[in-house]
């Protein structure tokens, strides 16, 4: 009885990943053109990319009658048109306006189509429009009107901007068969591409049928010699000057150039990859868990044959095949996801415009270096990672770097630096955002903590240098003792903290006063399958994943006590709180007395929390399904199915410590921890 | 889903003379899909006459329902697997092909005294949407019934969990609002 899906909606999906992606890609080719402007050379590839996006993107927009988009998009085109055909010069205010739509482009979509956009999108439809009337006086053409009338504006356009650098303006007259023209075509193209600016492909004719001819227009600073060499190895192609330095006049006979240019268009992509909504990776996944348990099934059943004698024989060749298939099962589920992984390059390459903004907006002077770039995570979890780190930058543009006249005075380079970097270590990922800014002062967070109530006056002279730095990530604590534009009210480091832990990541931080902070962030490179530990506490089963355990202890329950929930244990002379699972879910006594139990020892920051099991069933990997929204309890991560074994809820230790934390249980009456 | 083979038979035995009952009561009727049914849904549709489906089940020998379209299927109540630190309605979750569903204890949830906590004759029904579900434990089910729209009595805003009433010759229904039910901040 399933529900009429929306259709419209699994489109809506899709163009959503689309628009993002455009999105992206112009939010690269944004930075470039901006560093082209500040150095005065504008790349018209660059400018065209940003144009046909602004145009695709009113294309798909305009499909799913997503208004806002479509309509600010259209205006964008139709600046950025008026750019790329020269009309418009691309002054610092033009490039704000434009790098502003695409701002409020990117807003747009990841509201999904919710929120009201209206009068922003109306305001910056009004900042381009104006940029329109900035008209830009064209140079004058010293071109045969023959061949002017033969251009499209924007090749016309581009034929006055290389006249006026003072370039030779050529035509290569090209012949190529018609069975090898396509790739004939484009490696004489990409041969040209460092020398010259190709402005216009003309059709041509010859007097042979099976050939294809053509009079390519070539903007150049080579003399025709040099790009006649180049052009050599294509057949036929002799060179006429039309206007250069030598040749002052158009030359002599000139073919009339009456065809218009007819559009090389192809319809393949070079690319050869395929998008996927990471919700049927997620299905193909469950079924790969679903595997996982059937195979786990066969090996029971070749063991059970094994033992008997009169079907041992059947039991051996059984077990055989399954190892088999085990092989081949840990090799699909790999493969699986692998394809969920992405290079964390391409987050990082979002901050670039970004940077580039509140650099701008706070008036620091700022580049973005990034190490690591082909480290690979989990798709999932890099979406997750999106927010924290932009809040991280935020924080570290504002408060870190110093303004360029600070730092000079210091002896520091003028601009600032902020580098990401990602590196694997084991199924983790560490993600570091350093900056070689001022650095936290230890002295100022005490005072600020102490002033806000948040440790008291004589606890604090207590606390080690790693708690200090640990309290700016609690909640109403931010050390700005004013609100800034870029940082802005509400989102500090606790929401960051806060994204962190949901993923199983931790956060820590170091600071140097003077020289620089560093964020360091430990997150799962993958959220998808993970190994966990069967455990049983108060006669229920649980999955912990083993990735949020520091360590796990043998403890004499006899030594811990019965009554007391909270309790201490010494691990490495270090007293850790401790808390019994089942007493914290409520769950029925476990029944046994004395005898063994376990210590899984979970950290957040510096802190430390130990969390007393009854056993240790068994190891094995898991697929963790999150539970509704209703049932979000501290502890639980989400669930698994188990197939016979049944449904076992995934445990959250990190989430548990957190929640003591907050609650603040076990740590006032805590000494402080010394790490 | 899960296989529980017991004396099953008979509570299913009950059900379907319930639906039988409901059949031969003015205004309703069973809708087994027979060409025969499908013939007089196509004369209903075509006399114009508007008509609505529910799903009706059973809580403490009262019947209540819930719109067709609100309910996607019934299950056997496997092991239920307890969330700590939920409310107590809230029985724990089953796993429904992979996707984890909360099972709530409707008679709780609607304040209603319950004579038995074994669970091993109910059933759960699954009901929400694509997005937000819930099982729910009822004692039986009725089936899927059809009735004239304009015999459904709205129970307008503050009739709580209550969506609509309806009255027969023979029966008494309650048909209840799952967004209500399923919505957690009123609770």
């Amino acid at each position: 009885m399933v529900k009429n899906r929306d259709k419209r909606s699994e489109r809506f999906k899709e163009f959503l990943a689309e628009a993002e992606d455009i999105l992206n890609s112009m939010a690269r080719d944004l930075v470039r053109l901006g560093k082209g402007v500040k150095a005065g050379i504008i790349d018209p590839t660059v400018l065209n990319n940003v144009f046909r996006s602004a145009h695709t993107l009113k294309g798909v927009s305009g499909i799913f009658e997503f208004k806002n988009v479509s309509d600010l998009s259209h205006s964008l085109e139709d600046t950025l048109d008026m750019l790329r055909l020269g009309r418009t010069a691309l002054t610092d205010d033009v490039l704000d306006s434009v790098m502003s739509a695409h701002e409020l482009l990117v807003k747009i979509v990841a509201s999904k189509g919710d929120g009201n956009f209206n009068p922003e999108v109306s305001h910056l439809k009004t900042l381009l429009a104006r940029t329109l009337e900035t008209k830009k006086p064209a140079a004058k053409a010293q071109i045969d009107k023959e061949i002017l009338s033969a251009l499209t504006e924007y090749e016309g356009h581009r034929l006055r901007e290389n006249l006026k650098e003072g370039r030779n303006i050529l035509v290569v007259n090209v012949k190529f068969p018609v069975t090898s023209f396509d790739k004939s075509y484009e490696a004489l193209i990409e041969t040209l591409k460092n020398d010259a600016e190709l402005i216009a492909t003309l059709p041509s004719s010859g007097p042979d049928p099976g050939t294809l001819y053509f009079e390519l227009l070539v903007g150049t600073l080579k003399d025709s010699p040099h790009i006649a060499d180049l052009v050599k190895g294509f057949s036929q192609a002799d060179i006429r000057v039309l206007k250069g330095p030598s040749a002052k006049a158009p030359v002599e006979e000139s073919r009339p150039l009456s065809i218009r240019k007819t559009a090389i268009e192809t319809l393949r992509r070079d690319s050869s990859t395929v998008r996927v909504d990471i919700e049927k990776l997620d299905h193909i996944m469950n079924i790969v868990s679903e595997l996982g348990i059937l195979t786990s099934s066969v090996a029971r059943l070749s063991a059970e044959l094994k033992s008997s004698a009169s079907t041992s024989v059947y039991g051996i060749e059984l077990s055989r095949v399954e190892k088999y298939l085990e092989r081949k099962f840990s090799e699909l589920r790999d493969s699986v996801l692998d394809v969920r992984m992405v290079p964390i390059g391409r987050l990082f390459g979002r901050f670039e415009a970004f940077i580039e903004r509140l650099a701008k907006e706070t008036g620091k002077e700022i580049r973005m270096v990034t190490n690591g770039d082909d480290t690979e995570i989990d798709k999932l979890i890099v979406e997750e990672l999106a927010d924290p780190l932009m809040h991280i930058i935020r924080n570290v543009i504002d408060h870190g770097i110093e303004a360029p006249e600070e730092r000079e005075r210091f002896g520091k380079p003028r601009i600032g630096a902020v580098t990401l970097s990602a590196h694997q270590k084991g199924n983790h990922v560490v993600v570091e955002v350093k900056d070689d800014g001022r650095g936290m002062d230890e002295e100022f967070i005490r005072r600020k903590a102490v002033e806000k109530g948040i440790v008291n006056r004589e606890f604090i002279g207590r606390m080690s240098r790693q708690e200090i730095l640990d309290l700016i990530f609690i909640p109403g604590f931010t050390t700005a003792d004013k609100v800034s534009v870029t940082s802005g009210r509400g989102v500090g480091l606790d929401v960051v903290k806060e994204n962190i832990t949901r993923q199983s990541g931790i956060i820590d931080v170091d600071t140097l006063k003077g020289r620089g902070t560093r964020f360091i962030l430990t997150i799962p490179i993958t959220l998808a399958i993970i190994p966990a530990l069967l455990i049983e506490a108060g006669r229920e089963r649980y999955a912990l994943p083993l990735s949020s355990v520091l360590e796990i202890i043998e403890l004499d329950r006899d030594v811990l006590g019965r009554e007391e929930v909270l309790g201490f244990v010494k691990l490495k002379k270090r007293k850790i709180p401790c808390v019994r699972l089942s007493e914290f879910f409520g769950s029925p006594p476990s029944g046994s007395d004395g005898g063994a139990c376990y210590g899984v020892i979970a950290g957040l920051a510096s802190h430390r929390l130990c969390v007393i099991v009854d056993s240790l069933l068994e190891e094995l990997d898991v697929v963790i399904k999150p539970l509704p929204d209703m049932l979000n309890v501290p502890g639980v991560a989400g669930a698994t199915d188990m197939g016979e074994k049944g449904t076992v809820l995934v445990l959250d230790v990190t989430g548990i410590l957190e929640y003591l934390l907050n609650n603040r249980k076990v740590f006032k009456k805590a000494e402080p921890l010394s790490l | 889903m899960r296989n529980d083979d017991g004396n099953e038979g008979k509570a299913d035995m009950k059900d379907e003379s319930q639906v039988n009952a409901a059949t031969d009561a003015g205004g309703s009727s069973s809708t087994v899909p027979t060409m025969e049914n499908y013939a007089r849904s196509l004369a209903h549709a075509a006399s114009g006459e508007e008509m609505t489906l529910i799903v009706t089940f059973f809580l403490e020998g009262d019947e209540y329902a819930f719109d067709v379209t609100d309910a996607f299927e019934v299950l056997k109540p496997g092991r239920l697997t307890r969330v700590p630190n939920t409310p107590g309605f809230i029985k724990g979750i089953i796993s429904v092909r992979g996707e984890m569903v909360p099972v709530l204890d409707i008679k709780r949830r609607l304040g209603l005294a319950s004579s038995s906590t074994d669970y091993a004759h109910s059933r759960v029904m699954i009901a929400g949407t694509e997005d937000h579900k819930a099982g729910f434990l009822v004692d039986g089910v009725g089936g899927v019934k059809e009735f004239k729209a304009r015999l459904f009595r709205p129970s307008g805003k503050d009739g709580g969990f209550l969506k609509a009433t309806l009255r027969t010759d023979s029966s008494f229904i309650k048909v209840l609002d799952i967004e209500r039910l399923l919505d957690m901040e009123g609770r």
